[in-house]
């Protein structure tokens, strides 16, 4: 048996198998157009992806792939009619297109449209009952809400769908911590940190979670760790101040003035504008 | 271990020239049997003859042996691909993604699996392990409290159960000071006091304060607090001032991207004055990140709800307060903009008008203006 690897070289027909294994029309040369246009579009050279496509699309009009990122295109230009009427296009030709239904519904959240927007999510999960997107949508809308009732339900569908999106645990998170249930958004902040330990929005909301579990340093630790991911984070940075300002004003109750001044010093390195650190500092900072 | 580091080591060792990697060589080398390496080719020659499950069941020991390897990864991802296990192939493609962002086969081969309606698929058998004590507490608060999770469907409605107070000013800042001395940080801090009781007397509300004394609390702070307390409504008590002594009135602020009128802007101005903006998640044409939509979405959503909120403030001032009502303006207030919830921003009253100022400081006139907003809130936690 000839030992063959698969390798970049031979990309063009592995995507004509993975292409036409669906039934479609994959010419070679479509293939090729397509392809090309696929580079444009990550590289980010909408001009270039959107000639791609449409050269595509005359050798494979209803070409499904070729249409959504046509659309996507148009969405990445805010051309968000064009791109609807692409998607909409998809939805006609085949009802079953799930790629188009999530864009549709993902420009309905970009014109801020709620009813549409949670509509086409619905419709969605109709069609897709493990869609993981459909959830995901429909989580985060019931969380912006605040229906921690429908946001959990949703969220963990999203999860369960054998979701490999670390969105989808962050957002379950958020929905766990606004319904009270601290350990369960700690263990899926958790896991967004496993994949993306860089995560500063994870770690700034575990670190409130802590602080309001009682544990002050391991929230200050937490706020520490974003900081020296990215030095600017104004959550990190504000948590920080607010923790620290608190802790100053109960040290000075107490009479321990140096230690009070040492927050405050703290609190004003972190944040420059911070006025109750200058006023206090002034007062009894030398 | 990539295959070029492989090849490398390989050749390094002088193994290259001997043809250990030909086909005859393979077969009686025992040594190199359970290797990632040979796995990974005798795999590809299962993928050849369409054999996927056996050449999955040598991938998957290599794979524990080199998780990050693109190749072995992407056979891998092949093979699930071609037995209709989209889901697992999709998992795998992701995995490559985020160890090689752009590689070209992962990509093309999500973007198609993003198409269709993927089946169900059986979830490999995890390795029995003890649960660690974070997911232990997990499922006990979830056995515990995730039963008890109430909710209708209705996305029109918005929940209010946590409701975050901030009293203007404090401290070394008193905000306005009225012609006879009156400050405006201490009439919101009687109100907020007062407002926070008779919520909390309600049995409906959990009520937080950013302040619950005379300090002084820096504007980024409030925001945090509320954000902290996951709050579902975030109200900044005010009260309003003018060089012109006969302004009077109560209005309400939601947040807006621009303002009401030059007054408003102004206003927003003064209030943001001491601090510095950061930076947020433009939406940029040319991108489209999913995360700074929903940003988009969410912050437009809190201000729409806003605004309604806003309404029913002034709509009950006007009976139940005796003041003109100025009604509802929008600006915008870095203390609402970053507030991750329905926010206002109350004006109770001209502490700059006599008249006023005098009712203000009424213990009688402060409980109307509770009383009134005690009603709506409730009636925004029915809406």
């Amino acid at each position: 048996m000839q030992r063959i690897r698969l390798t970049a070289a031979g990309l063009l027909p592995v995507l004509w198998l993975c292409l036409g294994g669906w039934g479609m029309v994959c010419a070679e040369d479509f293939m090729e157009v397509f392809s090309e246009a696929m580079t444009y579009s990550y590289a980010g050279d909408l001009d270039r992806a959107e000639a791609g496509f449409r050269k595509a699309l005359t050798l494979d009009p209803d070409n499904e792939v070729a249409l959504n990122h046509l659309g996507i295109v148009y969405a990445k230009k805010q051309d968000l009619e064009k791109a609807e009427a692409v998607f909409l296009k998809v939805s006609a030709l085949n009802p079953h297109n799930v790629q188009a239904r999530t864009w549709l519904g993902i420009l309905h959240l970009r014109k801020r449209n709620l009813d549409e927007a949670y509509r086409v999510f619905q419709e969605l999960a109709r069609i897709d009952p493990n869609s993981a997107d459909a959830y995901y949508y429909l989580g985060s809308i019931y969380r912006f809400r605040h229906n921690r009732a429908k946001a959990v339900e949703y969220l963990k569908k999203s999860r369960d769908a054998n979701s490999v999106d670390p969105s989808v645990h962050f957002r379950l998170a958020q929905a766990f911590d606004l319904a009270d249930m601290p350990y369960n958004a700690l263990l899926e902040y958790e896991r967004v940190l496993q994949d993306n330990p860089k995560h500063t929005k994870a770690l700034n909301a575990k670190g409130w979670i802590y602080y309001n579990l009682g544990n002050v340093q391991q929230a200050i630790d937490l706020w520490n760790q974003s900081l020296s991911i990215n030095p600017k984070d104004r959550e990190a940075v504000l948590s920080l101040a607010k923790v620290y300002n608190s802790k100053a004003d109960e040290a000075f109750k107490q009479g321990r003035k140096a230690e009070a001044v040492e927050l405050w010093r703290k609190t004003q390195a972190l944040d420059p504008s911070n006025k109750a650190a200058e006023y206090f500092l002034k007062r009894h900072g030398r | 271990m990539t295959r070029r580091d492989f090849l490398d080591r390989l050749f390094r060792m002088g193994l290259g020239s001997l043809g250990v990697l030909s086909g005859p060589a393979l077969g009686p080398v025992s040594a190199w049997a359970e290797d990632a390496m040979d796995l990974g080719i005798r795999a590809q020659e299962w993928i050849q003859a369409g054999e996927f499950d056996k050449a999955v069941a040598l991938l998957i020991p290599a794979v524990e042996q080199y998780p990050d390897d693109e190749w072995l990864l992407g056979l891998l991802a092949r093979c699930y691909f071609n037995m209709g296990r989209y889901r697992a192939a999709a998992r795998i493609c992701h995995r490559i993604q985020t160890l090689h962002p752009g590689e070209a086969w992962s990509r093309m081969t999500l973007e198609r699996i993003k198409q269709m309606p993927l089946p169900e698929e059986a979830e490999e058998t995890a390795v029995e392990r003890r649960p660690t004590e974070l997911e232990r507490k997990a499922l006990e608060e979830e056995q515990e409290l995730g039963r008890k999770l109430r909710g209708d469907s209705d996305v029109r409605s918005f929940q209010i159960q946590r409701i975050v107070l901030d009293p203007g000013h404090g401290g070394f800042d008193p905000g306005a000071v009225g012609p006879s001395g009156l400050k405006e940080k201490d009439v919101t801090l009687a109100l907020a006091l007062d407002l926070e009781k008779a919520l909390a007397g309600t049995g409906q509300f959990q009520v937080h304060s950013t302040r619950g004394g005379d300090y002084y609390v820096p504007l980024g702070e409030r925001t945090i607090t509320a954000n902290q307390r996951r709050a579902d409504l975030f109200v900044s008590l005010h009260i309003n001032a003018s060089e012109n002594r006969s302004a009077h009135g109560t209005e309400t602020y939601y947040c807006s991207e621009t303002a009401s009128n030059q007054e408003a802007a102004r206003l927003a101005e003064f209030e943001n004055s001491v601090i510095k903006y950061d930076e947020e998640r433009p939406l940029h044409p040319g991108f489209m990140d999913i995360e700074a939509i929903l940003f988009d979405f969410e912050r437009h959503l809190y201000w729409e709800d806003s605004k309604q909120f806003a309404h029913r403030f002034q709509d009950r001032f006007g009976p139940q307060v005796t003041l003109r009502n100025r009604g509802v303006q929008f600006a915008n207030f870095f203390v609402l903009r970053t507030a991750r919830m329905p926010s206002l921003l109350l004006e109770t009253g001209f502490i700059s008008n006599p008249r006023e100022e005098q009712l203000l400081r009424e213990e009688g006139f402060r409980r109307q203006m509770v009383q009134a907003a005690v009603a709506a809130i409730r009636e925004m936690s029915r809406a």
